[in-house]
């Protein structure tokens, strides 16, 4: 037996931190419960490697595994929002609140505001994985792949995993979906011909798009989103039963406003510190968290206020994260539906410090004060990620100084054409300007379980390379 | 073959493939004999082969020959032929011959698939192929049989005998190749990799099917319908029970382009 | 029967760049444009003078281009990109400006590359998504007014009036001769191939637009005179093709000559580089806001989203087109990673089933690799098309 079958380790919490953990602030969701760290603990010692077997999997080729830094806290809880997403996300749905698919790395206040929850292409693979319960990392692997399959066949093969094995798990009802809404921006060339290109399915989801143009900077544009907004708050309001008022949108806006400051701040405070105070999993996971990609904007605020405060106290008294190398190889990435993977980072020398795609939105706060639908239009067009990329390249440049990245990884995955075509001309600059290394990467792995070695070969290489 | 030269009339088909060249003699509805030469470099001597070797079988003289068509991608360099016909004419043809109650046809062969659709008369209704792409192709199959160190022809028990399918990712043959070698490095089983292999080529497959649409019977064509671990996974991947062939599969190209020769034959 | 004034596009055709060069030199600036949604008419009325760029069907400028893009860019855009960077295309050299629409978002990725290596001078105009919306027709109004501005400024001349409505007829009018060339290259006994009309299309791309016109006009009559009105009356039995989906430009002639070579006849397309830009263009007002409504509520390019099925106005056009061109089938050329088209081929051929006429879609690049295998394919289609004439006419 390899390790990939029955005997895979299995990853558990050390009794030894269980007293000092449930001790902590448990967490508050948008629906009025409240959970404590007594219950989280119980659910991810006790329930979840059950259920979810795969996510425990300690294999050398799990690729989303959890952060054995098992001393931050906050990024346990963290992991219980991803571990929970699926029974949450169905009782919302149970209860009336409209679920809705969105683009990856743009603001959700309008959807959180408007009562829905909004859930990007991965999470919501991993819902429709996680429908199904009690799956090793190999069986969670071969559904996955069985999902993305039933997608490339309906649409072609030449497209990008993520969005059609999202939009094909939706159409295939396994997992319930009101409302399908993306931005139509930059960032994915298929998110737009894939939902077209489902509308002749047999299972009908309403699909509400809304336009990013090209030209950010105009105040028709400003005006042509808001407009799209404004019918985005509407078409939920139709399927909730009640719309929002200004004062919800409003009301949304300072929480994430909150969140997307607790997320900069903590992320900010990490590249400063003289020993890195995250491990790679934490720090990804915070700026993602500061798009609120899991379901509930205020538990994912309180984890964010934690994690921030975990931080503090780790510089503070000089605390590096486990598994980190003294003084790593700091890695800079550049692109979406790519991820770089951690541990493996780490095993390497190496620690991931950001990427300028979720990095774009803890960047984007709303203006709290005037019209919210300009305000939100204005944040979004803001994004930086979204801009013309030259401008986006000199973001990037200023990210890379202040992460003292020491290489930066430009990526895209299979079948992105808005990505790929830029990918190089982002490398040149940021190379030109900094004098940081870059290097090209083309994936096409997004599940759990995929054959990585051909791009772990050469980021490993390029580790090497730096150091 | 105890066929004779006499009055009945013959007729030929060949099927030149990238990878085999095949040739079929019928007489008075049935099959007098047939050829199958792997495929050298020169196309037209490869035809001409083929069909001498199934003259041969057939006990026949090239005179005895009342029609020739001629078909595969060196139909191009076929100047011994009364006519030239596409592959996916031929294939219709000859499975429609074999088994009339044919509807959907899957065929495999050294370069490329086809997923072929016919109505109740045998006529091509639809049809879609590979684009640049190998996987699902003889070709392919030959490449991973080197990887394995093992003969073509036992790639698809050896599949058979998997536990469990392991999860190929990759969307291009060159790609397959080296994940494989990946895979084999971590410790993998081959079995189990060739399963997975055998339903990632059937996934791809299964995406021309849904251009076509399935419907029974479905027939399998072509040198890789030899192999039983494809077979399998595209029963099981297309939701379709494949008829079980009653004919070598590799010669229903040929097979067909004979059966045109008699049709074009009473035409001419 | 030799047209004699094909002849004479031709010979315009091969003498253009040697104008191009003399008008620039008497001051005369070129603004060339790629996409789909620069309305020429402007550019015209300026005193500008308007190029279509781009080209396809050369696998080394694909490669040329692919160092500053990627393999998972269609090949028209790399090859565009590679056409700025060997930078010998004659209509390129002589381009003082590029415009770029964004209706094709990886056409328009192409404008960033070009400007940021090959120092281009591009204008860009943005183009809505949701171009019925009348918020997205607003924005598309206001990008235009945003565009013609800039262009003033680069033309050195505001844009006047009357200027404006003889170059809104004069396109109106080469738009008119374009529709009843393809209605000669449909009749029984073609008296101009589709593929003659396809490269006089392209000649539309470069030729000075009045020149142009009077040619289209001059060989109208020439048709006129020695065939007559066009009818599409009786079919013969040929294999009638009308060719759908990517962008096929001057150049790329890889799938054509295969279906000629297998004996296709194509008697249509609804292609961008084909037909397409000439249907469906009704200016009301001669004012900037009268073109933006008028290209915006054109059949919309395919990169532009159509969430619902029944009132899907491209698939409408293209079954006007089959029916107007008595096509048989349907050719549905995709090129790899061209999304925008790709996606739609499985689903458009399942609404043509349902109208009785086969669609047989290519999936391909420049490359010469997969000619044989798209010649066994186009056959078969030729074969199929064939066999159901031949069942028609016995039934």
């Amino acid at each position: 037996m390899n390790e990939l079958n029955n005997k895979e380790k299995i990853f558990a919490y050390p009794e030894e931190i269980k007293e000092r953990f449930i001790e902590t602030k448990g967490l508050d969701f948008r629906d009025g419960t409240h959970v404590s760290s007594a219950e989280i603990w119980n659910f991810m010692t006790l329930e979840a490697p059950g259920r979810f077997p795969h996510a425990f999997s300690m294999s050398r080729y799990h690729n989303s595994q959890l952060s054995k830094d098992v001393e931050f806290f906050s990024g346990i809880k963290r992991g219980y929002l991803s571990l929970t997403l699926r029974d949450r996300l169905l009782k919302a749905h149970n209860e009336g609140t409209p679920i809705i698919h969105v683009q990856g790395g743009q603001t959700v206040d309008p959807y959180f505001a408007a009562g829905g929850i909004p859930i990007v292409p991965g999470p919501l693979r991993g819902w429709a994985r996680d429908m199904q319960e009690g799956l090793s990392l190999r069986e969670a692997g071969n559904r996955v792949m069985k999902i993305l399959e039933g997608g490339r066949k309906a649409v072609s093969i030449d497209a990008c995993n993520n969005p059609i094995a999202a939009i094909e798990a939706i159409h295939q009802e396994i997992v319930p979906v009101d409302l399908i809404a993306p931005y139509l921006c930059l960032r994915c060339s298929d998110i737009g011909y894939a939902i077209e290109s489902y509308r002749s399915g047999k299972h009908k989801v309403p699909v509400y798009l809304l336009d990013y143009p090209i030209s950010q900077d105009k105040d028709w544009t400003v005006k042509y989103l808001a407009a799209r907004i404004h019918g985005l708050i509407k078409k939920i309001g139709e399927i909730k039963g009640s719309e929002a008022s200004d004062e919800d949108l409003k009301k949304e806006i300072k929480l994430e406003n909150k969140g997307r400051r607790l997320a900069r701040e903590t992320v900010e405070l990490s590249w400063s510190a003289s020993t890195p105070p995250m491990n790679s999993v934490e720090t990804s996971s915070t700026i993602t968290l500061g798009r609120f990609d899991r379901g509930d904007s205020l538990a994912a605020t309180q984890v964010l206020e934690e994690a921030n405060h975990e931080v503090r106290e780790r510089v503070k008294h000089s605390v590096k994260a486990d598994g980190v190398a003294d003084d790593p190889v700091r890695i800079f990435s550049c692109g979406s539906c790519f991820g770089l993977r951690g541990d493996f980072l780490e095993d390497k020398g190496g620690i991931h410090v950001g990427t300028d795609d979720h990095l774009s939105k803890i960047y984007a706060d709303v203006d709290e004060t005037g019209d919210p639908y300009e305000n939100l239009a204005r944040s979004v067009l803001s994004y930086h990620y979204e801009q013309p990329t030259e401008i986006r390249a000199r973001w990037v440049v200023e990210l890379v100084k202040q992460s003292r990245a020491d290489g930066v990884i430009c990526g895209n995955n299979w079948g992105c054409s808005f990505q790929s075509g830029i990918s190089r001309m982002i490398a040149d600059i940021v190379k030109e300007e900094t004098g940081v290394p870059t290097i090209n990467l083309e994936v096409a792995e997004l599940g759990q379980l995929e054959s990585v070695e051909q791009t772990q070969n050469r980021i490993e290489s390029f580790i090497e390379m730096l150091s | 073959m105890t066929t004779k030269s006499d009055n009945i009339p013959k007729f030929a088909g060949v099927d030149v493939g990238s990878l085999t060249t095949k040739s079929v003699i019928i007489s008075n509805g049935s099959i007098a004999g047939y050829g199958l030469i792997p495929t050298g470099i020169d196309t037209e001597e490869n035809g001409r082969l083929a069909l001498r070797k199934a003259l041969e079988s057939a006990n026949l003289k090239r005179e005895d020959l009342k029609y020739i068509v001629a078909t595969g991608y060196g139909r191009i360099s076929a100047p011994y032929a009364n006519k030239t016909v596409t592959e996916i004419t031929c294939h219709a043809r000859g499975a429609y011959y074999l088994h009339p109650t044919t509807r959907t046809i899957i065929d495999m062969g050294g370069q490329d698939c086809k997923a072929i659709r016919l109505d109740k008369d045998g006529n091509v209704v639809d049809f879609a192929m590979n684009d640049k792409c190998a996987a699902g192709t003889g070709r392919f199959l030959e490449v991973m049989a080197n990887v394995f160190k093992v003969k073509l022809n036992d790639l698809g028990s050896l599949a058979l005998r998997a536990k469990e399918i392991v999860p190929m990712s990759s969307t291009c043959t060159v790609f397959a190749e080296s994940e494989t070698v990946s895979l084999l490095a971590r410790g993998e089983k081959p079995e189990n990799i060739l399963k997975g292999i055998h339903h990632a080529i059937a996934n791809r497959v299964s995406g021309m099917f849904s251009r076509v649409g399935v419907e029974s019977d479905v027939f399998f064509s072509g040198g890789v319908a030899k192999n039983i671990g494809m077979r399998s996974a595209l029963e099981e991947v297309l939701k379709a029970k494949i008829v079980a062939p009653e004919y070598d599969p590799q010669l229903v190209g040929a097979l067909g382009a004979a059966v045109l020769a008699r049709n074009y034959s009473g035409k001419v | 029967m030799v047209l004699e004034t094909l002849e004479k596009i031709n010979q315009a055709v091969k003498e253009r760049p040697r104008e191009l060069v003399k008008a620039r030199e008497k001051g005369a600036k070129v603004a060339g444009w790629f996409n789909y949604n620069i309305p020429e008419e402007i550019i015209y009325a300026l005193g500008l003078i308007p190029i279509r760029l781009g080209t396809g069907g050369d696998d080394r400028l694909v490669e040329i281009g692919a160092r500053y893009i990627s393999t998972k860019n269609c090949v028209y855009t790399r090859e565009l990109v590679g056409l700025f960077a060997r930078n010998q295309d004659p209509y390129i050299i002589n381009s003082d400006i590029v415009a770029v629409d964004a209706t094709c978002l990886q056409t328009y990725r192409v404008a960033e590359v070009i400007k940021h290596y090959f120092k281009v001078n591009t204008l860009i105009l943005g183009v809505p998504k949701h171009f019925s919306e009348p918020e997205g027709q607003e924005y598309f109004r206001k990008e235009l007014q945003s565009f013609t501005r800039k262009l003033e400024v680069f033309a050195g001349t505001e844009l006047n009036s009357n200027k404006l409505s003889e170059s809104i007829k004069l396109y109106n009018d080469i738009r008119k001769s374009l529709k009843q060339l393809y209605k000669y290259q449909a009749i029984e006994h073609q008296p101009i191939k589709w593929r003659e009309v396809f490269d006089i299309v392209h000649a539309g791309f470069y030729l000075d637009r009045e020149k142009y016109l009077s040619l289209l006009q001059e060989l109208l009559t020439e048709l006129k005179e020695k065939h007559g009105e066009p009818v599409i009356g009786n079919l013969n039995g040929d294999a009638r093709i009308l060719i759908s989906g990517s962008i096929i430009p001057p150049g790329d002639t890889k799938l054509i000559n295969i279906i000629e070579q297998v004996g296709g006849r194509i008697v249509g397309d609804d292609l961008w580089s084909g037909l397409n830009p000439s249907l469906d263009v009704n200016i009301r007002e001669a004012s900037i806001k009268g073109i933006a409504g008028a290209y915006i509520n054109r059949v919309p390019h395919a990169a532009l989203p159509f969430l619902d099925l029944e009132t899907d106005r491209r698939l409408k056009n293209l079954k006007q087109l089959i029916r107007d061109h008595r096509a048989q089938g349907v050719l549905y050329h995709t090129l790899r990673y061209c999304d925008a088209f790709s996606f739609k081929a499985g689903e458009t051929k399942n609404v043509l089933k349902v109208e009785g006429v086969p669609l047989l879609e290519i999936h391909t690049e420049y490359a010469g690799s997969d000619v044989e295998a798209i010649r066994t394919r186009a056959e078969a289609f030729v074969e199929l098309i064939r066999n159901k004439n031949i069942l028609e006419n016995e039934a």
